[in-house]
């Protein structure tokens, strides 16, 4: 059951959202801790708890507004309560740019309400997970019924960034320049691919001349840079554009499900 | 009960549902810029350095050293004059490989060594230098970290406390020990600091002591100095705030201002404060004020004695063992390229040095015998190896200062911790 106390701050606490002043959210924050500190129930441990995440997130400061809402007790709470629990924090985590962490508590969310929808959308997008992120935004703009704007959908989804698997990197950076133009980066393979072929020229020339130490020992060294560096330089690569185009698809499609 | 418990709930969802309705403003508002990864060549690269960082990044993927090693020559040849650091360069490209970064400790930040120009200058020429020391890994951050929950206790309220001409609308800071206490043991701090530095507490030596505290903790050491070191000799906190002032401020480089205050001491902790004077004649580097400090030593008291055993042992190490020799170091890596690094306990690095010295000097070997010492096939490998070999030695004597100055690095570090971590026990 609240208590006065509980029903007090809450009250201050709807004041200072709409005063939305920073200083007032940090000594609510603190009120709410003090409620946790004294707290007699779980319900009131959590509620403040609760309230004291919401504060962190209206400040902008998302990792302590997740790092609260991990403090929760969530076997002490409703089904509803929870979810709503758990839909702030993949929410706290997204605005983080925690990606990984926001999808991660898609499942557990669930799908019951259009903000877990848009939510779980823009999660799965920016974590790369573009067939998933497409269910959920199809969901989230049909919730009211047939939407107009599923074909613009549909063709945002059929432009989603093309996945690059790091293996098929990895095989094709045994003939090198072919693991970078992998990764869309032909001037890149241009320079790596006249490198590397540098390097073996260096080292075949002087075997044919007689010169084996130059070659083996020279030779040896250059090909190890180049051809181990385009080893290394087209892992980096797949990395790279996975994260950037997850973000750069993420943006457009939060501009697309966000401009109703 | 139950209508309060309605109406609350109804705000409480209220409350929620507020908040929700921000949630895509929220979203919109939103910039992941910081998600994108990025590269680009280090700022102020000319068009020679731009080429060679591409170049890099097709050769190894990744740069070891920060600054990179096509920024570095520009940095040396400001820092140290242009033979030497085409010489440091040598070194460092030398032992820029995975065997010679082996034992290298990265930053943990962004994962690179941190090593400018001013590894090759030879600091202990003028004597010990203070520590410029990021907070956040250092002694006294561990200690901060380690005393949570130690240093709260309700205070007889000093003579400040009790002063009558207080403003009714004010509340004493006494009532918010166990609280302030709860908010730094479960790593809440900066709500310890809103709660302490809002308005609305009488001033006392009791609110000066928690916000010092509270500052300590957060690793805002100067502020918290400042407040520790306005905690009135009255205050039932006063020996605690004095001892740990000082420790702050040896951590910050004054070494002289503590030392003369802890001459004036006259409270009841003698033997802390003959501790903390010889930690302090160890930072300043004066043996004979160390010696005087030390004659107190007791080692009986269960708080104290192993500082003061490592205390002794860093003063004998300091004084009384022979350091390694430079020119030794030199000599060696002259003989066998490589050899005074491992004399200067990288091994790693020394065999780096080793073997791609060796392998110029083995590619100069075969070309002199077949081409001659005139033809250029010899002439360019063999300047490369010259360049390398003198660099080697270079790096070696180098790198035997640089050994000193970790050790006497690793000594400071010692002695700050040494004259800090007792207090931990000593005010428990």
């Amino acid at each position: 059951m609240l208590s006065k106390r509980l029903f007090c701050t809450i009250s201050i606490f709807l004041c200072a959202l709409s005063l939305s002043r920073a200083q007032d959210l940090d000594s609510l924050a603190v009120g709410y801790e003090r409620i946790v500190f004294e707290g007699a129930s779980l319900v009131e441990v959590n509620d403040a708890l609760r309230a004291k995440a919401l504060c962190y997130k209206q400040a902008g400061r998302y990792k302590e507004a997740s790092a609260t809402l991990s403090r929760v007790r969530l076997f002490a709470l409703t089904p509803e309560e929870r979810t709503d629990v758990l839909y702030q924090q993949e929410l706290c985590y997204l605005l983080d740019g925690e990606f990984s962490q926001a999808a991660s508590l898609v499942a557990q969310v669930g799908d019951g309400s259009p903000d877990a929808l848009l939510l779980h959308a823009l999660a799965l997008a920016y974590a790369g997970r573009y067939d998933e992120s497409q269910i959920y935004a199809a969901r989230y703009i049909s919730w009211d019924g047939p939407s107009q704007r599923l074909p613009s959908l549909l063709d945002l989804y059929a432009a989603k960034p093309r996945e690059y698997n790091p293996t098929t990197s990895l095989v094709m950076s045994f003939f090198p320049p072919l693991g970078h133009l992998y990764n869309d980066a032909p001037g890149e393979g241009v320079l790596s691919g006249a490198m590397n072929l540098a390097a073996l020229a260096f080292t075949v020339a002087n075997f044919v001349s007689g010169y084996w130490v130059t070659g083996l020992v020279g030779g040896g060294i250059a090909l190890n840079y180049t051809y181990m560096g385009n080893h290394q330089r087209t892992a980096f690569l797949v990395a790279k554009h996975s994260q950037n185009d997850a973000v750069q698809f993420g943006d457009k499609l939060r501009a697309f499900l966000l401009s109703e | 009960m139950k209508l309060t418990a309605c109406i609350a709930a109804a705000f409480l969802a209220g409350a929620v549902a507020l908040a929700q309705e921000g949630d895509r403003e929220l979203l919109r508002k939103a910039d992941f810029c910081a998600s994108v990864l990025k590269e680009a060549p280090a700022t102020g690269a000319n068009f020679v350095e731009k080429a060679m960082w591409e170049a890099r990044r097709q050769m190894t993927g990744r740069d070891i050293y920060e600054p990179a090693n096509y920024m570095f020559l520009r940095q040396a040849s400001r820092d140290l004059g242009v033979i030497p650091a085409f010489f440091a360069l040598s070194d460092r490209i030398l032992r820029d490989t995975r065997l010679g970064t082996v034992r290298a400790v990265p930053d943990p930040a962004d994962g690179l060594i941190h090593e400018g120009p001013e590894a090759y200058s030879l600091k202990r020429k003028d004597g010990l230098r203070p520590l410029a020391r990021d907070p956040a890994t250092s002694v006294l951050a561990i200690s901060a970290a380690a005393t949570h929950g130690s240093g709260l206790r309700p205070s007889n309220a000093g003579p400040l406390a009790q002063s009558p001409a207080s403003r009714p609308s004010l509340r004493w800071v006494s009532g918010e020990y166990a609280f302030t206490d709860y908010l730094i043991d479960n790593d809440l701090k900066q709500d310890a600091r809103s709660l302490l530095f809002a308005d609305g507490f009488h001033p006392s030596d009791t609110l000066t002591y928690l916000r010092g505290w509270t500052l300590y903790q957060l690793k805002e050491l100067e502020q918290a100095r400042s407040y520790l070191q306005n905690v009135p000799r009255g205050s039932s906190f006063y020996d605690k705030a004095f001892f740990y002032s000082n420790a702050i401020s040896a951590h910050l480089g004054d070494y002289e201002t503590p030392a003369a205050k802890l001459k004036e001491y006259s409270g009841p902790y003698v033997e802390l404060k003959e501790m903390q004077l010889a930690g302090l004649a160890l930072l300043r580097d004066d043996p004979e004020a160390f010696k005087s400090a030390a004659e107190s030593f007791r080692y009986q008291d269960h708080a104290l004695q192993s500082a003061e055993h490592e205390l002794d042992d860093i003063y004998t190490s300091r004084y009384q063992t022979r350091q390694k020799s430079p020119w030794l170091a030199a000599a060696a890596s002259a003989l066998v390229p490589g050899l005074g690094k491992v004399y200067a306990g990288q091994l790693g690095e020394g065999i780096s040095t080793f073997l791609i010295t060796g392998a110029l000097g083995a590619i100069t070997a075969e070309h002199w015998v077949k081409d001659g010492p005139k033809d250029w096939k010899t002439i360019v490998p063999a300047v490369l190896t010259g360049i390398l070999y003198i660099g080697n030695i270079y790096g070696s004597y180098m790198s035997v200062s640089i050994y000193n100055t970790r050790v006497g690095d690793a000594q400071q570090t010692a002695v700050l911790y040494n004259i800090h971590i007792p207090l931990r026990t000593v005010f428990k």
